[in-house]
């Protein structure tokens, strides 16, 4: 089964990734005392598989995200993804430490897990609000390791029972957002990435649709 | 995250079995909750980290015993009160207010980093000091149960906080080390110890510079990658040995780099230990010390030349010192401040002053005249040399004359004069053998003028008196009677040769007496304590004589003619020099005496008779002119009686030419022991005999010297068994009434005579002009 979003849902959809977006980077400049930029420049939406290649095309190596489950309008999992050493840099400006260190520390990863908590919950809060839906996120956990070993983190903390034998993996739906950060005069460049379950998501289109009909109406 | 994972795990489960007894909100099951000051949560109670629960209003409902202890508030005093009413407005970070309302407004759930929210709530650990706040994340989750509306859960992360911070601190510190090894400006290889070729895992970008090996040549090869670049010896040996016992060694090599470039390669290998102690790695510390090694060779190259020139200058220095310890000139050096810097051995020699208390002393200081520093102070000044004879004061008073010949030391690479060297030469000897040699000759030329003794004596002593410092010199004759009387003093007290008078020579008669008797010389250098001056000690004391060198004048025959003594106030030895010099002057002084005696008895000869005595024809006519002379100015008389004996024939004739000889020569004895010393008796031919009376007041005179001969010279001679016996017959003749000339008296005293003779023998005649003129 091929889900696709016509171009109506997918409008509204980046429409509201701006929106939630650009209220993150609000909060973002609150929490760090200074002007914090975040833009969206792309939505995708596509298949895992699709979404795997293009990213590895994009950025290959180590990653590090943040990743927090979600229900309400839809059951998912939303990840705030950044190529390796970038995850760090991104810590490093807020934080305001020049620390040298090549891994990651435990408060580090907290840290970062808190960024990728706030930009997931507004981009999450957004779309609950606008379509007048209930959410409820869970609280973020990192992960590191190269594009595979993301997406299988990914697909083990979905709270979706397995996908059942036989099911076509097309069935997932990959909300791919590449978010643009400038802070302190530095360009940083992230993925957001919603992962959602196509087989349960009928309700997240309904609601779109009637978000369509209620502007047009 | 373990710990922190830990409490999140917990807390779920905590969440897990509240949502057990409340059931989910979503399910829309409306349970009642009981108030907030009775719940009992018995799992929260138990929990390790701070859990919070609010209602939809924001009030606490509950916080668990942690949170009493850490914010030091009994939940009592929390509950049904916001969390910024019970710990204050400005306390709290408002992102834990905006996550809260995010949680309760729209469900989501909010976590604060400890790194971004440093102490979103103010928390203090009760043992830990005041102001010290709690190092805390906090997670804000959604739970719709009754009348909770969220759970705040407060985990504590100091622990992790100082974790990290130490690990930073170590970090930061490796990444120090690090930047030294790699800025390290020397080769650096880490090499496996436990691989058989020893595996080079690490070179330091240094290592490429010194050794031209680059990381991709070396990086997972062997040593040998490196050692094999370097000359084989013992040395590279030791580096192997050290490799292979796991010890460490360090050595210099010449190694090549790649270009072919020889260089010297500084080596020390170090093993590293692991925790266990076992050697895991070696460090190799690479250098490229050939300039220092091209700076030590030419450093020890300058090394033996300066130790060559030092080596040569002690020679020359030691050559030198020599030099100027053993010549004989006197050397002085002074510096500009004219102070002594170098005194010789002949200078202390000389001056009697030692060159350690001269050293820095004024050249007045060791009795340089005025002059002398006048002239090193031209020399300083001009900088041009000079020569100077001077007269210097020994430390004994002793005055010596040095030549000095002064010339500059310039300062090197400048013009100025910084010493000036004087070399003396001390001319004293030369100068006083000069005189003496001018003295000698001038006594020379005095014997050969045939001046008197006295006159030549005189000068002999002033020659020696100024030949020999402190001399005073005298010279005695030894007259035939072996009396020694003074000729010549000059340099004694004028009264002196009166004071001494005629002395006997004798064995122990001082030391000219001694000396005369002896025919040697007699030194005497203390008089006080030599045995044969004990008769003459107040002589000496009234001259004040210490010592006394006495040497005998000796005729060329062998006999002593008579001595020279030289006087000494002092107590004083001679030299060698001086007793020659002594002894020369007597040779000389022997010449005059001799030459005078020589030409006294030649004169003798000439004008006395050697049979009587007496004066013969020649002097009795010289000295009848020169009576008449005198008594021809003083209007006087004399008288000249014509002796001839009667019988003299006879006694010849018997007794033969022996026994006249003695009558003649006895009868010149009485004839002298007759007369006056003013008178002179004469013989003048075989038997005959005058004698010249000058200043004869009367005619009586005449006649009793007439009277008185007749009687003595008819008085017996005792000769072998005989006696002999001859009359006398004598004739006067008076000046001027008998004639005015020698001849003429001569003539009239021989015609009295005759007279006499015919008028019967033995008897006087006065000249009779009348019977003269008959006779002739």
């Amino acid at each position: 089964m091929t889900v696709t979003l016509t171009p109506d849902q997918q409008d509204v959809v980046t429409e509201l990734m701006n929106l939630g977006v650009g209220r993150a980077a609000d909060a973002f400049s609150r929490l760090v005392g200074d002007e914090v930029l975040l833009s969206v420049p792309d939505v995708l939406f596509c298949s895992q598989e699709q979404a795997q290649t293009h990213l590895q095309a994009t950025d290959s190596g180590q990653m590090a995200g943040v990743m927090q489950t979600f229900s309400g309008f839809a059951t998912g999992t939303a990840a705030l993804i950044f190529p390796g050493p970038r995850s760090m840099e991104l810590v490093r400006l807020v934080v305001g430490d020049d620390l040298p260190a090549e891994d990651i520390s435990e408060l580090e990863q907290e840290t970062l897990a808190e960024l990728g908590n706030i930009i997931l919950n507004h981009c999450l809060a957004t779309i609950g609000n606008t379509l007048q839906a209930e959410v409820r996120a869970s609280l973020p956990e990192t992960y590191r390791g190269l594009w595979p070993e993301m997406f299988e983190a990914f697909h083990r903390i979905t709270p979706v029972p397995p996908v059942p034998a036989g099911a076509d993996q097309e069935d997932t739906l990959v909300m791919l957002v590449q978010i643009d950060f400038t802070l302190r005069s530095r360009n940083l460049r992230g993925y957001l990435a919603f992962l959602i379950d196509m087989n349960a998501a009928q309700i997240f289109l309904s609601l779109i649709d009637r978000y369509l009909e209620n502007l047009s109406g | 995250m373990r710990h922190a994972a830990g409490q999140e795990k917990a807390s779920e489960e905590a969440m897990q079995s509240l949502s057990e007894q409340t059931g989910l909100r979503s399910r829309g099951e409306d349970l009642s909750v009981p108030g907030a000051h009775s719940i009992g949560y018995p799992v929260l109670d138990a929990m390790g980290s701070g859990v919070i629960l609010l209602d939809r209003e924001r009030r606490v409902l509950y916080w668990n015993p942690w949170m009493t202890r850490m914010a030091g508030i009994d939940v009592a005093h929390a509950t049904g009160r916001r969390l910024e009413q019970v710990f204050g407005e400005d306390v709290l970070a408002p992102g834990l207010l905006d996550g809260i309302n995010d949680a309760l407004s729209l469900g989501v759930s909010r976590l604060l980093s400890n790194k971004l929210h440093h102490h979103p709530i103010p928390l203090h650990r009760p043992l830990d000091e005041p102001g010290v706040l709690l190092d805390i994340s906090v997670q804000i989750r959604p739970v719709a149960v009754g009348d909770i509306g969220c759970v705040i859960q407060i985990s504590d992360v100091s622990a992790v906080v100082r974790r990290e911070r130490k690990m930073w601190e170590r970090e930061g510190e490796l990444r120090l080390r690090n930047g030294a090894l790699v800025a390290s400006g020397q080769g650096i290889l880490i090499v496996n110890a436990s691989s058989p070729d020893f595996e080079i895992q690490y070179a330091n970008p240094a290592f490429a510079s010194v050794t031209g090996l680059t990381d991709d040549m070396v990086l997972g090869s062997g040593i040998d990658r490196l050692l094999s670049h370097c000359e084989d010896g013992p040395e590279l040996d030791r580096i192997r040995q050290a490799l292979s016992a796991k010890r460490d060694a360090a050595c210099d090599l010449l190694a090549r780099r790649a270009g072919g470039e020889e260089y010297w390669l500084e080596l020390s290998v170090s093993p590293v230990f692991d925790t266990t102690g076992r050697v895991s790695h070696f460090a190799l510390f690479l250098r490229d010390v050939t300039a220092r090694r091209m700076a030590e060779t030419m450093l020890e190259r300058a090394l033996s030349d300066v130790q060559a020139t030092n080596a040569r200058l002690n020679r020359e220095q030691s050559f030198v010192s020599t030099v100027l310890r053993t010549v004989a000139a006197l050397v002085v050096v002074v510096d500009r401040r004219m102070r002594v810097v170098t005194f010789n051995r002949a200078c202390e020699q000389i001056t009697g002053y030692a060159e350690a208390d001269m050293t820095g002393a004024a050249l007045a200081d060791f009795g340089a005249s005025v002059d002398v520093e006048t002239a090193v102070h031209a020399v300083l000044t001009e900088g041009s040399g000079r020569t100077l004879e001077s007269t210097l004061t020994a430390a004994n008073g002793e005055q010596r004359l040095i030549r000095w010949a002064m010339s500059p030391l310039l300062q090197t690479g400048g013009g100025t004069v910084s010493h000036v060297v004087c070399a003396g030469t001390d001319i004293t000897e030369r100068r006083r053998a000069e005189a003496l040699l001018r003295g000698e000759r001038e006594l020379m030329e005095l014997i050969s003028r045939d001046e008197d003794l006295p006159v030549v004596a005189a000068r002999a002593c002033r020659l020696l008196d100024s030949q020999i410092p402190g001399a005073r010199s005298s010279l005695m004759v030894l007259s035939e009677q072996k009396q020694l009387s003074t000729v010549a003093a000059p340099g004694l007290a004028p009264d002196y040769s009166s004071v001494l008078g005629a002395i006997d020579i004798g064995p122990s008669v001082g030391s000219c007496g001694r000396a005369a008797y002896t025919g040697e010389a007699v030194i005497s250098t203390d008089l006080i304590r030599d045995p044969c001056w004990a008769d003459y000690r107040p002589l000496a004391e009234r001259f004040g004589f210490r010592a006394c060198w006495s040497q005998p004048i000796l005729a060329s025959s062998g006999g002593v003619l008579g001595t020279i003594g030289i006087y000494f106030t002092i107590e004083r030895a001679p030299t060698d020099s001086e007793l020659d010099l002594q002894r020369r002057i007597c040779d000389i002084v022997a010449i005059s005496i001799e030459r005078r005696r020589t030409v006294d008895r030649i004169r003798y000869l000439a004008l006395y008779d050697q049979l009587t005595g007496l004066a013969n024809r020649s002097l009795l006519s010289d000295r009848l002119m020169t009576a008449i002379r005198q008594a021809r100015r003083t209007s006087g008389q004399l008288a000249l009686l014509f002796l001839d004996f009667d019988g003299f024939k006879a006694v010849n004739d018997r007794f033969g030419h022996d026994a006249g000889d003695e009558v003649l020569a006895v009868s010149g004895q009485r004839l002298r022991q007759t007369l006056r010393e003013s008178d002179t008796p004469a013989r003048i031919g075989g038997d005959e005999f005058v004698v010249l009376l000058p200043d004869v007041q009367a005619v009586a005179t005449a006649a009793h010297v007439a009277e008185k001969l007749l009687t003595v010279m008819q008085e017996p001679i005792p000769w072998m068994d005989h006696f002999l016996q001859v009359g006398v017959s004598i004739g006067v003749a008076l000046y001027p009434e008998h004639g005015d000339t020698a001849d003429e008296l001569l003539s009239h005293a021989d015609d009295a005579m005759y007279t006499a003779k015919m008028a019967g023998k033995g008897r006087w005649t006065l000249f009779d002009p009348d019977k003269a003129i008959g006779r002739k």
